[in-house]
């Protein structure tokens, strides 16, 4: 049976309920992540290690919220928390190359050293596919319309940075240098991207715009998610608010969204 | 056939004063009057029909980096020099090599030219100077692996020597009245990666590398050693404090910072002038791009100017191989710089004006190829070295030759007008070699012919001019700025003796003016700071202005 009241925003990282499989998780990712360390694998590895020892508490975490408010409310939780996570990155990223001035191709975060291209080419396609559920699941107001617009535009910049990633893989091979690495190539925003190189913007004051053709590829992206994020927060906010006040006035709309959630 | 009108007269309303002037802001003050000479000879009458492009013509000089093609560092190819070694008022070519000898055309007249063969090879940067202030121009050359050598010519041809107290295998090079006592200096950059190539480790112990300064003194050349280590491949004198003097500025390869000092009577000292610039710096102009009386410095680096993947695939593991990852407060950067003074600060806009990405940049040179009066952009590029590239068809990494060509300063297009060859050009100088009026290009490309390209633009009205300064040893009057106003702006030119990539440039100075057909005054800041003014020019004629020896 699906709860009536309430769900709230700080249930998505509430992990008490969890703690004792969280705890065991962590040490096991850790001691994992000291023996990476120790065999010199890199830092990305290492993470992974500690990553995968939170994710099946996560994971517990992700099916109380279920059976406590639905699929929905389930989907949504993982959707912030891994935002947020992938935020953090971010966060990193820029971290690594404005304050600790790190070179530009070595400030990779932490798990997209791995592959900078594939892990944020999957992970925004996993966050539009998500998003476009929850969106056909309820999620409406103007923030999440304004969100999966943002994130379906953010999905089309990483799937053409894919592309030439590809691509450019395939004409390395055609020389015969395989193992040459070609991520971090600019994509449609930023210095040197697309719009700033583009014959067909060249010359005019677009291919100049502040911002969007002179920042570089990291903080281009920074601002991708920050925005995403933000979006993210405030059409969840706003939907939570909703709900509130659709269990206060038994509004069928907010009926109907239970219904629909007890249905899967 | 040349139409000779000369005419000497005296123009005695010239000003002259102490050494106190500012290239940067030009305002010249009252001073004494100093005789000069003005003579002027008209343009060639029968020029070539116009079209809106150079015509190219390919020289029997073949530059050659190895006998089974080139790998590094004799890919990087090596030097040109225009000028008048003979005497005969016509700038003549010289090209060097690597593997071949270097070849000398004697100008003829109406582009034709006669080959002269050296037994010189092996060289780097060229330059026509008079370096002693005798009159007669002497060819000066660094080499790969042997001090620098000066060669004079005598009834019997060239006889070449090496410079006189220099010991060291020098890469760039540059001449320049440093020290303000009307004669010559040289100044000398190493590449230190090259040596450590060839010689390894004792190449440190032998003395390393660096940046040199050799001031002439009676005949001798007194060294002064400006640093440690260099991997210089361009060297320009632009003012860069805004004191009305020549500072010195070394393009490094290599991730290695590019090295400045101011120059002051009391000596030199380092600065770091540019909160950005290029991380392997290949050529290095100044000019003043947007007429507004201020000395502009282009820097050139390697960045593909166009970003498909198919260029960026032949780009990256030569880049990764060259470059090594930077920190995020370094200035360095890998593209072109444009330096503009904005009166407190020197600021980078070469990406703003999309300049910041011509290839694999070699020589990059300002000059008006359309006499419009604004100053175009020319680079050559191209990379070609069998074992850095050797995943690419014949080692070869092949790139259209640039011309921004600009109205304005303020865009620049790039233009096809016959100049986009795609062999690896590597030093570029601009002279009017059939005296027409407008400028022609010489390229010395490696592995491949020596090109000419014969300036067939159309229309449009200039100048060019001869500065002799009788009064110096420095009789070329070289690091002298001229300065016109026109339509286009407070146009500005100085007297070099070479710029961009291991490239000699003629002392000529050509202004561009568009449709004008007069130029109302002109200024002359001599290299000792002293002012003269001349009234009254007139386009299509070369004119020599002879500052006379002070009684």
């Amino acid at each position: 049976m699906i709860s009536t009241t309430p769900f709230r925003m700080r249930e998505i990282i509430d992990l008490r309920a969890v703690a004792t499989p969280l705890t065991i998780g962590v040490l096991l990712g850790c001691i994992a992540a000291i023996a990476a360390s120790a065999l010199k694998y890199p830092l990305w590895i290492q993470a992974t290690c500690v990553l995968a020892g939170v994710l099946p508490a996560y994971g517990l975490h992700a099916l109380r919220i279920l059976k406590t408010y639905g699929w929905w409310w389930a989907l949504l939780s993982v959707l912030v928390a891994a935002q947020g996570f992938h935020g953090i990155e971010h966060i990193v990223q820029w971290i690594q190359y404005h304050i600790l001035r790190w070179p530009f191709f070595k400030s990779s975060g932490i798990i997209s050293a791995a592959n900078a291209e594939w892990v944020h080419f999957g992970w925004n396609w996993i966050v539009l596919i998500i998003m476009s559920i929850l969106v056909k699941g309820g999620l409406r107001n103007r923030y999440a319309w304004l969100m999966l617009a943002w994130t379906i535009a953010h999905t089309a910049e990483h799937t053409y940075l894919m592309v030439r990633y590809l691509q450019a893989l395939s004409e390395l091979a055609a020389l015969g240098v395989p193992n040459v690495s070609a991520q971090g190539l600019p994509g449609f925003f930023g210095r040197d991207g697309w719009l700033a190189t583009s014959d067909v913007t060249r010359s005019s004051f677009v291919c100049r715009l502040p911002g969007f053709t002179t920042a570089v590829r990291l903080d281009v992206h920074f601002w991708w998610n920050i925005g995403e994020t933000g979006l993210l927060m405030l059409a969840t906010a706003y939907e939570l608010r909703l709900r509130r006040g659709a269990i206060a006035a038994h509004a069928p709309t907010h009926v109907a969204m239970i219904q629909a959630a007890e249905r899967v | 056939m040349h139409t000779h009108s000369t005419r000497s007269l005296i123009i005695s309303a010239l000003l002259m004063l102490t050494a106190c002037g500012s290239a940067l802001s030009f305002v010249p003050p009252q001073g004494t009057p100093v005789a000069s000479i003005l003579s002027s000879q008209s343009f060639n009458q029968s020029q070539q029909p116009c079209s809106e492009q150079f015509s190219r013509i390919d020289l029997p000089h073949f530059t050659s980096g190895g006998t089974n093609g080139s790998a590094l560092y004799a890919s990087n190819g090596t030097g040109v020099a225009v000028g008048d070694l003979n005497g005969d008022h016509r700038p003549d070519v010289v090209y060097g090599n690597i593997v071949g000898t270097v070849t000398i055309f004697v100008n003829d007249g109406d582009f034709t030219f006669t080959p002269v063969t050296t037994t010189l090879s092996d060289v780097r940067s060229l330059a026509i100077v008079d370096t002693d202030g005798d009159g007669t121009r002497e060819l000066v050359a660094t080499r790969r692996f042997a001090p620098p050598i000066i060669g004079t010519l005598t009834p019997a041809g060239f006889t070449f020597s090496e410079m006189p107290d220099v010991y060291t295998a020098f890469y760039a090079m540059g001449w320049q009245d440093i020290n303000a006592d009307g004669t010559l200096d040289a100044v000398l950059g190493t590449y230190d990666n090259e040596q450590l190539q060839y010689q390894g480790l004792i190449f440190q112990t032998r003395g390393g590398g660096g940046v040199f300064v050799y001031t002439q003194e009676n005949g001798r050349f007194l060294q002064n050693r400006l640093n440690q280590h260099a991997q210089a491949l361009a060297l320009i004198f632009p003012d860069l404090n805004d004191d009305g003097r020549a500072d010195i500025l070394v393009g490094n390869d290599f991730n290695e910072p590019d090295a400045a000092w101011t120059v002051t009577p009391s000596g030199y000292t380092p600065i770091a002038p540019f909160s950005q610039t290029t991380e392997n710096t290949m050529s290095l102009d100044y000019a003043d791009t947007d007429n507004n009386g201020v000395l502009d410095i282009f820097a050139a680096d390697m960045k593909p100017y166009d970003q498909s993947v198919t260029t960026m695939a032949q780009w990256l593991p030569a880049m990764l191989k060259l470059t090594r990852p930077l920190s995020a407060d370094d200035p360095q950067y890998i593209e072109n710089t444009l330096q503009m003074w904005d009166g407190t600060n020197w600021q980078n806009t070469a990406y703003n004006l999309q300049l910041d990405a011509t290839g694999w940049s070699w020589s990059a040179t300002f000059a008006d190829l359309d006499n419009n009066g604004w100053q175009d952009l020319y680079v050559v590029n191209g990379m070609k070295a069998n074992d850095l590239l050797a995943y690419l068809p014949n080692g070869e990494l092949s790139e259209d030759d640039l011309l921004f060509q600009t109205s304005d300063a303020k865009k620049y297009t790039i233009t096809q007008r016959g100049l986009q060859h795609t062999g690896s050009g590597r030093a570029a100088s601009m002279v009017d070699l059939d005296n027409d009026g407008d400028l022609d290009v010489v390229v010395n490309p490696i592995d491949g012919p020596a090109q000419l390209y014969r300036n067939n633009l159309c229309g449009t009205q200039s100048i060019i001019m001869t500065l002799i300064d009788e009064s110096s040893r420095n009789r070329d009057a070289v690091g002298a700025v001229v300065r016109i106003q026109s339509p286009m702006g407070s146009q500005m030119r100085s007297v070099q003796v070479s710029s961009g990539y291991l490239s000699g440039r003629s002392t000529t100075i050509h202004f561009g003016l568009g449709t004008d057909t007069t130029v109302p005054t002109m200024h002359i800041q001599w290299p000792d700071g002293t002012y003269s003014m001349i009234d009254s020019l007139h386009s299509g004629a070369h004119y020599t202005i002879t500052r006379k020896a002070l009684p």
